[in-house]
């Protein structure tokens, strides 16, 4: 009976004061734990140009990550040039700050996609639905705020929900969309009319601006595949795979954005 | 006291395996289905202890299984541990749990209880349950009953150095008398 009011107790502890335990276990045995027999098979990253000139894969991954990222910047600055009005009061705001954290923990299972994040300081800062950068695309978003960690779902769990942009080089409009996880390391994107959007394989996703939390598009993604749904036929099915790999992931950073009240001083 | 030590690093190495992904080798797709060890220990250490023994076990296993849980809450599993645990203490006086079907249905019966039960304190704790939970929690008991029985096999061999036989229980009480 002691016994069981002792689990009890632990039950009724803020998560805060409990917290300890897990996170203990996790970060003291992350070598251990983190022991993959096989490993699983890395999502297809663009190739390096193979002519002789090129630079190496991994400088060349960040770079088309970053060309992606500019590319998103550029066609989000050209659609607020052609609303000369509005430019003042959407601009982002300028040097959003980013929270370094370090990945203590990556959860990779049907049930969950998440990490477990520890930022190096000001956990203040963090609160949930903040986005989560890995290597320059969004890998998830902040659901729960500890004491001295956070937990990040990433954008393949289940039950993740966002808004996403889909982009092809040369077309100058976005097509918004909303993407859901699948919770197998894929995403899908869903509700989009077959009739009235134009979506390929290869297209590029993005992570959608969003007020207090986005300044502009971010790269998620790119489209995998790109079918009817066998369900409502007039509706794409769409699969989105993300350019990051969490399991590699070290660090991460948190988008640390103002509020448009506290922007403008409320 | 050694014994206890060797118990519980045998729940430690079970717990690392647990939590792990290292069973991931041995994972059933899609659902990644994978068995419950600390389960398997849980059934066979309630089975083979005395009652007071075995309570104190189960409140253990439960407390390392809340501990390296995905879900990082605290709870659920210790309460769900000790109070089946004490219901196996029960239940070993009607069921021998000599014959691999009646381990096997035994492990299945209680991975569905013991599980089960944890995902309702977890939604009551606020958690929300992952959409392909129920087949997880099918998947898992049918794996770990398949699994279980051959574990059996395995802690019965350790169990003398464990201090899980109930033989040198029964040993060291005649002796003190």
């Amino acid at each position: 009976m002691v016994l069981v009011l002792a689990g009890a107790v632990l039950l009724l502890l803020p998560e805060d004061y409990t917290q300890v335990f897990p996170e203990t276990f996790r970060r003291t045995f992350s070598v251990l734990l983190n022991i993959h027999p096989g490993r699983s098979e890395a999502p297809p990253l663009p190739k390096a140009p193979t002519n002789g000139q090129g630079v190496a894969q991994a400088e060349y991954e960040r770079l088309y990550t970053a060309y992606q990222n500019t590319h998103a910047q550029l066609l989000e600055i050209q659609r607020r040039l052609s609303a000369l009005q509005q430019i003042q009061a959407a601009l982002p705001v300028a040097g959003s700050p980013l929270l370094l954290a370090s990945v203590t923990n990556v959860i990779l299972s049907p049930e969950e996609q998440g990490l477990l994040i520890q930022p190096t300081s000001r956990i203040e800062l963090l609160r949930p639905g903040q986005y989560v950068l890995g290597r320059d695309s969004v890998i998830g978003s902040i659901t729960a705020v500890y004491r001295t960690t956070a937990r990040v779902r990433l954008v393949t769990d289940a039950q993740h929900r966002m808004l996403v942009a889909i982009g092809r080089p040369g077309r100058k409009t976005l097509i918004r969309a909303q993407m859901e996880g699948v919770g197998d390391g894929t995403a899908r994107i869903v509700n989009l009319s077959r009739k009235e959007h134009d979506v390929r394989r290869g297209d590029t996703v993005y992570a959608a601006a969003r007020p207090g939390f986005l300044a502009t598009e971010v790269l998620v993604g790119e489209v995998a595949t790109v079918q009817a749904d066998p369900d409502h036929p007039l509706l794409w099915d769409i699969r989105v795979r993300p350019i990051c790999r969490p399991e590699t992931l070290r660090d991460v950073a948190v988008v640390v954005m103002e509020t448009p009240a506290s922007v403008n001083g409320n | 006291m050694v014994r206890w030590i060797r118990f519980l690093f045998v729940l430690w190495v079970v717990a690392l395996l647990d939590a792990g992904h290292l069973l991931n080798t041995i994972a059933i797709p899609p659902f990644h289905i994978k068995p419950d060890l600390l389960l398997v220990f849980l059934v066979f250490a309630a089975c083979n202890l005395p009652v007071e023994k075995a309570l104190i076990v189960s409140f253990l296993i439960g407390f390392t299984a809340d501990v390296s849980s995905e879900t990082g809450l605290m709870g659920p599993y210790t309460i769900a541990f000790t109070v089946f645990g004490a219901i196996i203490c029960q239940l070993r006086r009607v069921v021998l749990m000599r014959r691999m079907v009646y381990q096997a249905l035994t492990i299945f019966v209680l991975t569905m209880l013991i599980r089960g039960s944890a995902q309702l304190l977890m939604l009551l704790k606020g958690r929300e349950i992952g959409p392909n939970a129920y087949t997880m929690l099918w998947g898992t008991a049918a794996y770990s009953a398949v699994l279980g029985p051959f574990l059996w096999i395995v802690l019965s061999g350790l169990s003398g150095w464990l201090g899980l036989d109930p033989e040198s229980h029964h040993r060291r009480r005649s002796v003190r008398r």
